[in-house]
């Protein structure tokens, strides 16, 4: 199977998405290959810009635009720096603009971080989330009475455990578990994905309603895990808004976390709906290089070899999750390119001793070394391949888990990673 | 709070455990202290291997006479505790034909029983095991859990009267004469003093022998040995496979119930609280495991754990392997205490025997003559035959999911089945968390290590309002940190990713390394 | 003193078991559950298996027990575990290894007796050449009626298309034949259907039955090269697609000719301009299921899929067309996967079903387009089981009334 496309981008998440948004949005014919789903769908939808800097204190911002520019000032190295505070700007102003705009209607002050509670009852500070989640923003801010419902069986959310940790801060928090039994059809499993389809029926809504309203009692917020449907979750929570009285909002989990998978579902659709093609199960085996041109060799099902010639090639294609970056015995490869990456000698030395300790673990550091158009470059600095430019975690230089980076890495990288190849590719043409 | 009894047993390892129940069944009253929680030392970081003696069978012909009697008497006695998978012993191409046959000749002598296979025969079973080998011995090895048997042991002792007191240090002993006439321990969770007055005192505190001994005043040597084991996340094994050459580094492999141990190592260190295994050890034990088995070059190994041997030290010795695997016993009567013995040394599988052999002489010194009964009295669990079966899985998985949630997926351990021990544990007194339930579940022990069910478990402890406020989420915290010493040394390939998503769940959505 | 000595098949098969999960890349699982999600029997036995337990029964050398489960025949093939593990397991390699270590002869329902059939007579149904002739041919005359200058070209030498047909068309919806003759006719193509191997479906494929599965490969790509075509037209059945280019790559044949599905074929045709279209004459709401085999799986293998074809069609042959959600590679499987329609567990697929139901209600459909002739028979049983307004119809049915014949 050919693809034939003036840009290929290979990854399938935020990276991914933001450099074939970006693509598309100029005129690009743009074509998209993915190994699997990406990490959207285990996490909170949440899109996190930067909080905690430097990550050796652990020191929390409320003023993104403010920390990014120190971090700039001293980070020469990191993915930020090398878009610029006005790139990173335009990118992540962008591509909010689509999200609230979007079903999804997404939330933010455009300066500053908010903060949700989360389903272990720990407050987790970001700079946008999903509509579904503004009200969690809201809720924490005011510290009106809430309740937080949790299900019978639902083991993957304890709505006393949120309670129990915020309830010296916030105590008009109360603790319910509701039990679904007779509203549910018993051969069904609790889990997360199933009450989400229940959800999603006008029927089931109006019986839960009757359910917890007699519960709220002086409640201004009812807080729920995140099971508000697989889709059309504004709609659920304006009915059950209306249905109750109070407003609705979602607290993350683990995985499966809906509100990700929303979030990634939704992009993908809209660039299908933009006629880009987008092609998921598709792992791409390496990279052939003949001088300027890079043929993409993908071993669909392990056995068939398609190389698809490109021109432009944006590489999104994460860490070690999605298989980005390989970890082997006693080395850290970048497999596309075949390149393996500075990592401290001995593997005692690739993580810290602790786990949640400070500052981070040395290998989240290490990614592929890019020149300030994002192009890979050798261990001599100079750039291995003109025609492609790198976006997202994968790139060196920072601690997005720490840092509370992620997504405004992905973000800008991949708008920058797109504008990259235009611009260097005009250069060659002059 | 003032406890009187007739024996105490310090150390609540295998041989502390057997020891209790060993006393309880002749009759004595009984009791037990252990500082953390049951096999805190080498009881809980061990191959899980049932020896047939063959490994001992030409350099150490005593403790491979020792095991082979063991090793049938704790098949009938611990049946529950053991799988009875069998053990190959396979010689590789380099290594020597004269030891094939001094193994057969020496095993013979021992009574030791073996079959020499052909290599193909051996093989039918192994589709992982290096085919490239020139020599196979079948022995009569198992694989045995030591958490049920150290538990079934306690469970048994306190059927008949004993009690225990975990998470429960001995700080001092207060001696009059040639006597120690107290005991005294601190419950380190409720800061509770307990003193323990007792006819006899027994020390079977693995490592820590030599500071209990101190406490008394008396000097234990020993020499502390540690090995590291590997763990990968599936069972590539089905026989326990050997090594047939003399005994070194990493060259057995252990089929554990659903998953594959692989060690050790024995290096001295000399500090027993914190156990490290640095990369280059972890190398080595790979490196080792492969040419036993190829597929552990590749496979996913998803912890590393180690423990400490105690070596009773003398003078003839041959690097810590020469040192003699049978155990030691001091009668502290030499030391000018008439009522103190420690015993140390030994391997897992001669417990019941260390365990015989110091109630022996506690009961003698008490003037009494009652009889051992451990090699005939089945244990709690044991009693029909019933032996450990990963088959059961399947079936433990419907259990679990009829009545109830699963909170363990990979090892598919269920809320009702939690909740049970639960109530025991609350009935001891005992701590309850992820440990502890751990230790007596499989709880966390399959490929996620707890990363996920870890979760889960504190979810479902806040549910069942045995936590409150911050303290589950502390717990948490200290799981995940406990879990890290182990899974840190092996994270590459497949573990990374794993780990990776687990971080990037805790910090990244749960932000649970923030302060806000 | 050792573990009981089993039959040497035993451990050959525990020993396959144990290499495909580490082959199929098992031994990667980090228990996320992403598999559990997307699973459409993930709830459904008494053990409550689903693909993340099924993977760790095998790592724990419990694979046995795997083989006996009859949740393996329940699953329904649709690929969406594989599709959405984020460390590339290949789950449904693993339930096909499971399914091949089943004796053919103990295969649940009847799946292996219709690839038996296949085998041996050339189609599933036991239709004898003569009797298949005959209904073409009566086919013919219906449609003579429309088209009087309609010609069935059996076993014309040279046609460019080998048409492949499923073999419920003759035995249950002949009227159907009808619809697929007009549309080939109204494109102006040269066309053919032989009077042997015109199967349109690979069960063989389910019971992991390799042989008869190559087999009747190499005998349909025979026929066709016999009969000298340049494309194979693949009938709208998703399996048989798959089956039909997962089995030439698998098996190493390389025919003479090249496949296509036929949705691929009715774009390329509109685009060509070869119809002419009214619409109108399709005026209900009608939605689109997009078939695994065709779409999903396609996609993830390397082949052609058609769900940007299916969409591009319908928009040029009906009114109305509404979307489901979540649609495209995303999309649940009719229940109907997989074998599960004979394989004999009614009860099982009807309870799955219900999220299929679920998410075709919500459009508010009059009717699923649905392009695989196992998806509409799935999809049909689950609107009687659940008393839904709706009805599936085939994409050929459609076509065929809205295309315009000027006399």
């Amino acid at each position: 199977m050919t693809t034939q496309a003036e840009i290929l981008i290979i990854g399938g998440g935020l990276a991914g998405m933001a450099a074939a948004r970006r693509a598309n949005s100029l005129g690009l014919k743009t074509s998209v290959i993915a190994n699997s789903t990406g990490s959207l769908p285990y996490t909170s939808g949440a899109l996190d810009l930067i909080a905690v800097y430097p990550t050796e204190t652990k020191f929390y911002h409320s003023k993104p635009w403010e920390t990014l520019s120190d971090l700039l000032n001293q980070q020469p190295d990191h993915p930020y720096s090398k878009v610029g505070l006005k790139g990173v700007k335009d990118s992540i102003d962008d591509f909010m603009s689509y999200l609230e705009d979007s079903p999804l209607k997404y939330y933010r002050r455009e300066n500053e971080n908010i903060a949700i509670i989360t389903g272990a009852g720990t407050i987790k500070p970001t700079y946008a989330v999903q509509g579904s989640l503004k009200a969690n923003v809201l809720a924490l801010e005011q510290r009106k009475p809430t309740l937080i419902a949790g299900f019978k069986g639902l083991t993957d959310f304890a709505p006393e455990q949120v309670v129990e940790n915020l309830q010296d801060r916030w105590p008009g928090l109360v603790a319910q578990r509701l039990d679904l039994t007779g509203l549910v059809d018993q051969k069904r499993r609790i889990t997360v994905a199933n009450i989400a389809s229940e959800f999603e029926k006008v029927a089931f809504r109006a019986e839960f309603a009757k359910l917890v309203k007699p519960m709220l009692g002086q409640a201004k917020f009812l807080g729920l895990p995140a099971i508000l449907g697989m889709d059309k979750v504004m709609d659920i929570v304006a009915d059950l808004e209306n249905r109750l009285g109070v407003e609705v909002f979602e607290i993350p989990l683990l995985s499966p976390a809906l509100p990700g998978t929303r979030l990634a579902n939704m992009l993908k659709n809209d660039l299908l709906a933009d006629g880009i093609s987008y092609r998921q199960g598709v792992p791409v085996d390496r990279l052939e290089f003949e001088g300027d041109k890079v043929t993409v060799a993908h071993r669909q099902a392990r056995r068939v070899d398609q190389a698809i010639p490109v021109s432009m090639m944006v590489m999104a294609t994460g860490r070690f999750f999605g298989g980005g970056l390989v970890a082997e015995q006693h080395r850290i490869v970048e497999p596309l390119l075949n390149t393996e990456l500075e990592v401290p000698a001995s593997r005692d030395d690739w993580h810290m001793k602790t786990f949640l300790g400070a500052p981070g673990h040395p290998i989240n550091r290490v990614g592929v070394k890019t020149d300030e158009y994002l192009r890979p470059v050798g261990s001599d600095g100079k750039v291995l391949y003109k025609n492609i430019s790198v976006a997202g975690a994968i790139l060196d230089g920072h601690d997005w888990v720490r840092e509370k980076s992620g997504a405004g890495i992905s973000i800008a990288t991949g708008y920058a990673a797109v504008d990259a190849l235009l611009s260097s590719s005009e250069v060659e043409a002059e | 709070m003032k406890v009187e009894t007739q024996v105490v047993v310090i150390g609540g390892g295998l041989t502390g455990a057997g020891i209790l129940r060993d006393l309880s069944l002749r009759g004595i009253d009984a009791v037990l202290l252990e500082r953390r929680d049951f096999n805190a030392g080498a009881s809980g970081a061990n191959h899980g291997l049932l020896h047939s003696g063959g490994r001992y069978v030409v350099n150490d012909a005593e403790s491979a006479e020792e095991c082979v009697k063991e090793n049938a008497i704790l098949k009938r006695v611990a049946s529950g505790c053991i799988e009875d998978c069998g053990g190959l012993f396979i010689a590789l191409n380099e290594d020597s034909d004269e030891y094939v046959t001094d193994f057969l000749h020496s095993a013979e002598k021992v009574g030791l029983n073996t079959e020499q296979l052909d290599v193909e025969e051996a093989l039918e079973d192994e589709p992982y095991v290096n085919p490239d080998i020139k020599a196979a011995i079948r022995v009569p090895d198992a694989s045995i859990n030591p958490f049920l048997a150290t538990n079934s042991n306690l469970t048994a002792a306190k059927q008949d009267g004993a009690r225990v007191f975990l998470h429960t240090q001995v700080i001092a002993m207060k001696r009059e004469g040639g006597k120690i006439v107290e005991v005294e321990a601190i419950n380190r969770t409720t800061g509770e003093k307990i003193t323990v007055v007792a006819d006899q005192v027994v020390s079977a505190a693995g490592p820590w022998v030599d500071q209990i001994g101190a406490l008394a005043g008396v000097d234990v040597k020993i020499a502390y040995s540690k090995g590291s084991l590997l763990i990968t996340n599936a069972r590539l094994v089905n026989n326990v496979i050997n090594r047939l050459r003399p005994p070194s580094n990493g060259d057995i492999v252990v089929p554990g119930e659903t998953v594959t141990i692989t060690g050790t190592t024995s290096i001295r260190v000399s500090n027993l609280d914190y156990l490290t295994t640095p990369a280059a050890e972890v190398d080595l034990l790979v490196n080792e495991a492969e040419k036993l088995v190829p597929a552990m070059r590749d496979n996913r190994y998803i912890r590393v754990y180690a423990g400490v041997r105690p070596l009773v030290l003398s003078d003839d010795t041959d690097g810590d392997r020469g040192i003699s695997r049978t155990f030691t016993i001091f009668d502290h009567a030499k030391d000018g205490i008439d009522n103190f013995s420690t015993i140390a040394g030994g391997k897992l599988t001669t417990y019941r025997l260390m365990a015989e052999k110091i109630s022996d002489l506690v009961v003698a010194k008490m003037g009494l003559s009652k009889k051992c009964k451990t090699d005939t009295v089945c244990l709690p669990g044991s009693e029909d035959g019933q032996t450990l079966d990963t088959a059961l899985r399947l079936s433990k998985l419907k259990a679990s999911t009829e009545e109830s949630e699963v909170i363990c997926e990979c090892e598919f351990v269920g809320k009702k089945q939690l909740q049970e021990l639960i109530t025991e544990l609350q009935k001891d007194g005992s701590k309850i968390d992820p440990n502890t339930l751990r230790l007596r579940s499989r709880l966390g022990m399959g490929s996620c290590q707890g990363g996920f069910c870890g979760y889960r478990t504190i979810g479902f402890l806040y549910e069942e309002g045995v936590v409150k406020q911050k303290e589950g989420n502390k717990m948490l915290m200290e799981f995940l940190e406990r879990r890290w010493h182990g899974t840190k040394p092996v994270l590459w390939g497949d573990q990374l990713r794993q780990e990776q998503l687990l971080e990037a769940i805790y910090c990244g959505s749960l932000n649970i390394d923030g302060n806000l | 003193m050792t573990n009981d000595k089993k039959d040497n098949k035993h451990l050959e098969d525990r020993k396959n078991l144990r290499k495909l999960v580490v082959d199929a890349g098992g031994d990667r699982c980090i228990s996320c559950g992403a598999c559990v999600t997307g699973c459409p029997i993930a709830d459904w036995s008494e053990e409550r298996l689903d693909p993340r337990r099924m993977i760790r029964l095998v790592q724990i050398g419990q694979g046995e027990l795997l083989v006996e489960q009859d949740w393996i025949w329940q699953c329904t093939n649709c690929g969406r575990c594989t599709y959405n593990c984020p460390v590339g397991v290949d789950l449904q390699a693993i339930i096909s290894m499971a399914r091949s270590l089943v004796p053919k002869d103990e295969s649940p329902g009847g799946i292996q007796k219709t690839a038996n059939l296949h085998r041996t007579i050339s189609n599933n149904m036991n239709i004898e050449e003569e009797d298949w002739i005959d209904t073409l041919e009566w086919m013919t005359e219906e449609l003579q009626s429309e088209i009087p200058d309609f010609e069935l070209p059996i076993e014309k030498e040279n046609a460019d298309f080998f048409v492949t047909i499923n073999s419920k068309l003759p035995m249950y919806y002949p009227s159907d034949l009808q619809d697929i003759f007009k549309i080939f006719y109204a494109a102006g193509v040269s066309w053919t259907l032989p009077k042997k191997w015109w199967e349109g479906t690979n069960y063989a494929m389910f019971t992991g039955d390799d042989e008869t599965w190559e087999e009747t490969l190499r005998n349909q790509v025979a026929e066709a090269e016999r009969l000298g075509c340049k494309h194979m037209a693949y009938t709208e059945c998703g399996h048989g697609y798959f089956a039909t280019m997962e089995g030439y790559a698998k098996f190493g044949i390389q025919p003479k000719f090249d496949v296509t599905h036929v949705v691929k074929l009715y774009a390329r045709w509109i685009r060509e301009g070869r119809f002419k279209l009214d619409p109108s004459k399709n005026k209900q709401l009608i939605t689109l299921h997009d078939p695994c085999n065709a779409v999903r799986k396609a996609s993830m293998a390397g082949f052609e899929s058609i769900e940007e074809d299916s969409r591009y069609v319908l928009n040029n042959i009906i009114e109305n067309f509404t979307e489901m959600t979540p649609n495209r590679e995303d999309n649940y499987c009719c229940s109907g996967g997989g074998g599960a329609l004979i394989a004999g567990f009614k009860h099982a697929r009807t309870h799955y079903g219900s999220v299929k139901v679920d998410q075709v209600n919500r459009t508010g459909a009059e009717m699923v387009c649905s392009p695989c002739v196992n998806c509409y028979d799935g999809l049909h049983n689950l609107a009687k089981d659940y008393d839904c307004s709706w009805e599936p119809i085939h994409m050929w049915k459609l076509l065929a009334n809205a295309i315009v014949l000027d006399k």
